[in-house]
């Protein structure tokens, strides 16, 4: 067995290493204890994390309508609202004891600060100091981690709270990046003076992202007036004199300039390079000298900015710098530049040279033998060759002549079959004029259609007769020698005949239509004419349209029955027809009138002749009233239900206050109101209140006398402070009592007096105190209570609170204005009662 | 109550929503205030309010969505103020094209909201 178990062992390469069991499991249950512990602790922080977040939460919904509430707040609401108003500063002075409130307090104002602008932001940061929630964040400055510094930084800076600025300014110089960062932007954010303060003091390097957030904190201060940047132009920091002038040149601050000309000798390129930009921007020309003078021994980069402002600033005085730069530079950069800058101040004076030839190398080569380029076109009459040969040439002709050699026949023809001719069959002769006529060469192409291509005469003809037969002519020479003479084509007789032949079908088959449904076309001279003569030929341009108005079928009679479904409404649309009918009439005796209704036949029928215009329109209002008497009396004879209604009765003053007496004793009345109604009835002379009265004894008669309870006045009066009181803390019962001192009247003396008997020496004094003040208040009161009584003071219902508003807008300015001009202090201003101008009007 | 002019409030953000929905309930109007697209939708179906506010960035259903649903598929003419912290020129116009009656752009001042309010329903009665 030992044996082979040797075997085994030599056997094998890898011999595993003999460990206890005991420590492996050892060993296990400690990983497993420490993955136990592990995850415990990840599942406690988690649910811890996700408990408070909850709670965060929870605790924000019910603190948002406490400061929403306090946010828009009005001092001059009614006294339920500024009690109410009242309990919850009580109750917000106690929720902020706890630290977990005032952090949940904070947040939500740093959030809702991000939403809102205007005044209620002004009032956010308010009720921010108000809350005196910005101690903690100067707590949140004192802690050593540089988070909780720069969470405070940036709440008092989102805050607003310029207190804070002389705090923050100690940490402008912080060795945490984060935190001087964040201490930069607040105080540039604070305070106008902080930029200063900041360019002064700091002694560390400032990022360019740095400088950016600062402009852009800059840009977006309101009224900033920025301070002339070139006082620190001489910082020992860099990066401060670099940020100066980058502000220098994004204000436009060209108050600088020797020290801009002293900073091009500055050893940092970026500072020379803002130098030389705000050289450039403020085209400083004194600067040119020390550019040319610090240009050979800057960086390659500066040097090129060097060179581009002598481009923008310089003159022909530079070029000789410029040329020794060529010469003299190395780099190809900049030697491209230079030369590009002569080139600006002097255009052209730079030519290219590279990979140029010599004049030499160009030749100029043998001539050619000479060709004619072009090729003419000759169109000429065919028959008659009487004048020499002009050349006619065209754009057509030019593209068409390098194909095909063409030549024109035109025949002798009048002009009208000339053109005909042309159109059909037309021949066009080319001629080649070259040196060797022998290589003309004609050829016919009939399929070419130049009936399009206007008639050219050569000017030694003259003016040629249009109708001429045999007017042969021949066109040849040069186009610019030609006159050009258009002529109209015109159809010959026979396509005139076919025209007029199909004019007159035309005006058949118009005639047909106009008879259809168009309306009426006579000529003016012969109005009598039917349409029929409109066969005859006119010149139809003036032909004057006499529109006739074609009246839809009235062929109904109005029967009774009829009459009765016309709705009175509809008369008028009648009383329209009747006017269409009387005009066409008129107008036109061809339109018929048999179809009118009998009630407008009399109407219908009657001419407007010569007598009068006055008659006409009185004979047309008789009708008029005629027929709607008519109808009414009609419509009265079928409805019969309305004559059953009774009349409506109309009161005189005195009869009205006598029924709302009456009306008055029927509802609260009993038999004791009997003698007085019938003293009542025998004056009474109309009739309908003497029943109204005699009804009344006979139902009053048989009641009891009622026993009507005497309102008894409450003897108890109760402070709505009372209540609540009794609840709070001390420190907040006190700050019940200063607001109870403010608002309170007579009703608070019995509780106050309770108070200043059985309450400790501290509340027992504030509650004398405030006793003191609200006596005092009372007093004054009374001497004047028609001031303090204004009529127009009542409380307002939501419906009614929003009529008026309805009623009084105010334009938008003048409210958002007003809102953000008024002063607004949660806890001192808000129940000073004022009077309003309006109802110190009033009272006087 | 009943004749209050009623205002559909669609704004994710609660503490905003719960400001705004304070500032006009004390203006006078009765405001329903939905979380996201999907209960602006339902509400929608239901009644239909005097005036909506939407924000721009909404769940499920942006504002650009509730105006296009409003005018081109309810086809109703109710004014609409769209609100976004996203107050760039193309939402303005886009919004203004889809139908908008006007637009704010966060942060907002409530008292100039309530004034816009009250000139959009004013304008929106002589319309009618």
């Amino acid at each position: 067995m030992k044996r082979s178990l040797d075997t085994y062992f030599l056997n094998t390469l890898f011999v595993s290493p003999q460990v206890n069991t005991d420590l492996l499991w050892t060993f296990t249950l400690i990983f497993v204890i420490l993955c136990g512990l592990y995850f415990g602790f990840i599942f406690f922080f988690r649910n811890k994390l996700s408990y408070r977040t909850r709670a965060i939460e929870k605790r924000k919904k019910e603190l948002t309508p406490m400061i929403v509430e306090f946010l828009f707040y009005d001092e001059n609401s009614h006294k339920e609202e500024q009690t109410d108003y009242i309990n919850l500063k009580v109750e917000i002075r106690e929720l902020i004891n706890s630290s977990f409130n005032r952090k949940v307090l904070i947040d939500i104002l740093m959030y809702l600060r991000k939403d809102l602008s205007g005044a209620t932001l002004s009032k956010l940061f308010k009720l921010y100091q108000e809350l005196g929630l910005h101690h903690d964040s100067y707590e949140k400055l004192k802690s050593w981690k540089w988070q909780r510094i720069s969470k405070g930084i940036l709440e008092l800076t989102q805050m607003n709270v310029e207190e804070s600025y002389v705090f923050i300014t100690k940490f402008i110089n912080d060795k945490r990046a984060t935190i001087r960062k964040q201490a930069e932007v607040a105080i540039i954010t604070l305070k106008a003076e902080g930029l200063n303060y900041f360019l002064d003091t700091t002694t560390y390097r400032i990022s360019e992202w740095q400088q950016l957030k600062i402009l852009e904190v800059l840009i977006n201060k309101k009224n900033y007036l920025p301070p002339s940047f070139n006082h620190w132009l001489m910082s020992k920091n860099n990066d401060v004199v670099l940020f100066a002038l980058r502000l220098m040149k994004n204000y436009n601050q060209s108050d600088g300039n020797e020290a801009l000309i002293e900073l091009l000798k500055h050893r940092n390129s970026d500072i020379k390079l803002a130098a030389m930009s705000c050289i450039k921007e403020f085209h400083v020309v004194d600067a040119l000298e020390n550019l040319k003078l610090v240009f050979w021994d800057s960086k390659i980069d500066v040097k090129i900015g060097i060179l581009d402002v002598i481009s923008s600033l310089g003159d022909i005085q530079e070029i000789t710098f410029l040329e020794s730069v060529v010469a003299k530079e190395s780099n190809f950069n900049v030697k491209s530049k230079s030369l590009a800058c002569i080139n600006i101040i002097q255009p052209m004076s730079v030519l290219p040279t590279i990979d140029i030839q010599a004049t030499d190398i160009f030749t100029t080569p043998m001539d050619l033998p000479r060709v004619e380029p072009e090729e003419q076109i000759i169109i000429k009459k065919s028959s008659v060759a009487t004048e020499p040969n002009k050349t006619i040439r065209n754009e057509h002709d030019i593209a068409e002549d390098r194909f095909s050699p063409l030549e024109s026949k035109v025949e002798d023809k009048p002009p009208n079959e000339l053109a005909k001719s042309i159109e059909a069959k037309s021949t066009i002769e080319v001629e080649q004029q070259e040196e060797s006529k022998d290589l003309s060469d004609k050829q016919t192409l009939d399929s070419f259609n130049l009936g399009f291509l206007p008639l050219i005469i050569s000017p030694e003809e003259g003016p040629v007769s249009k109708y001429k037969p045999n007017n042969n002519f021949k066109i040849a020479g040069a186009i610019s020698d030609l006159e050009v003479v258009f002529q109209e084509f015109r159809n010959s007789t026979d396509e005139a005949q076919k025209g007029v032949a199909l004019i007159e079908n035309t005006k058949n088959n118009l005639s047909k239509i106009v008879a259809e449904f168009l309306p009426l076309v006579i000529p003016v001279e012969e109005k009598s004419e039917r349409i029929s003569e409109l066969n005859e030929p006119h010149d139809y341009t003036e032909l004057t349209v006499v529109y006739s108005e074609i009246l839809p079928e009235t062929n109904f009679h109005l029967t009774p029955s009829a009459i009765n479904t016309i709705d009175m409404k509809d008369i008028r649309n009648i009383e329209c027809d009747v006017n269409e009918i009387k005009n066409s009439q008129r107008k036109s005796d061809t339109d018929e009138t048999s179809d009118t209704p009998e009630i407008y036949e009399s109407l219908a029928s009657k001419r407007v002749n010569e007598k009068s215009a006055l008659e006409w329109v009185l004979s047309e209002n008789e009708a008029r009233l005629e027929m709607k008497q008519k109808l009414k009396s009609i419509l009265k004879e079928q409805d019969g239900i309305s004559f059953k209604l009774p009349k409506p009765i109309f009161y005189n003053e005195r009869e009205a206050n006598t029924m709302a007496l009456l009306d008055d004793i029927e509802a609260l009345g009993d038999s004791r109101e009997i003698p007085l109604l019938n003293d009542l009835h025998k004056n009474e002379t109309e009739i309908t209140i003497r029943e109204r009265m005699a009804y009344l004894i006979v139902k009053l008669e048989g009641t009891e006398v009622l026993k009507r309870q005497p309102i008894k006045p409450n003897s108890e009066v109760v402070s709505v402070f009372e209540k609540n009181f009794s609840s709070l803390a001390v420190q907040s019962q006190l700050i019940m009592l200063d607001e109870i001192a403010l608002v309170g009247d007579e009703k608070e003396i019995p509780f106050l007096r309770r108070l200043i008997a059985a309450s400790s020496e501290k509340i027992s004094k504030k509650a004398e105190k405030c006793l003191g003040e609200i006596l005092v208040k009372l007093n004054s009161q009374k001497q004047k209570p028609e001031e303090l009584n204004p009529p127009a003071k009542k409380t307002k219902t939501v419906e009614e609170g929003r009529v008026v508003r309805k009623e009084n807008i105010e334009p938008a300015e003048d409210i958002i204005e007003k809102i953000a001009t008024k002063p607004f202090n949660v806890f001192d201003i808000d129940f000073d009662i004022d009077m309003e101008q309006e109802d110190l009007k009033d009272a006087k | 109550m009943t004749n209050q002019t009623s205002i559909l409030l669609a704004e994710d953000d609660e503490l905003l929503a719960a400001l705004l929905r304070h500032r006009l309930e004390k203006g006078g109007y009765q405001v329903l205030v939905s979380r996201d697209g999907k209960e602006v939708k339902e509400y929608l179906s239901q009644t239909i309010p005097d005036m909506i506010i939407c924000d721009i960035m909404m769940p499920y259903f942006s504002g650009m969505e509730l105006i296009d649903f409003v005018r081109n598929e309810l086809k109703l003419n109710v004014p609409i103020i769209i609100i976004s912290s996203a107050g760039n020129e193309e939402n303005v116009l886009n919004a203004f094209e889809l139908g908008a009656n006007d637009f704010l752009s966060k942060p907002i001042s409530p008292s100039e909201l309530l004034v816009r309010v009250a000139k959009e329903l004013k304008k929106n009665k002589f319309e009618a």
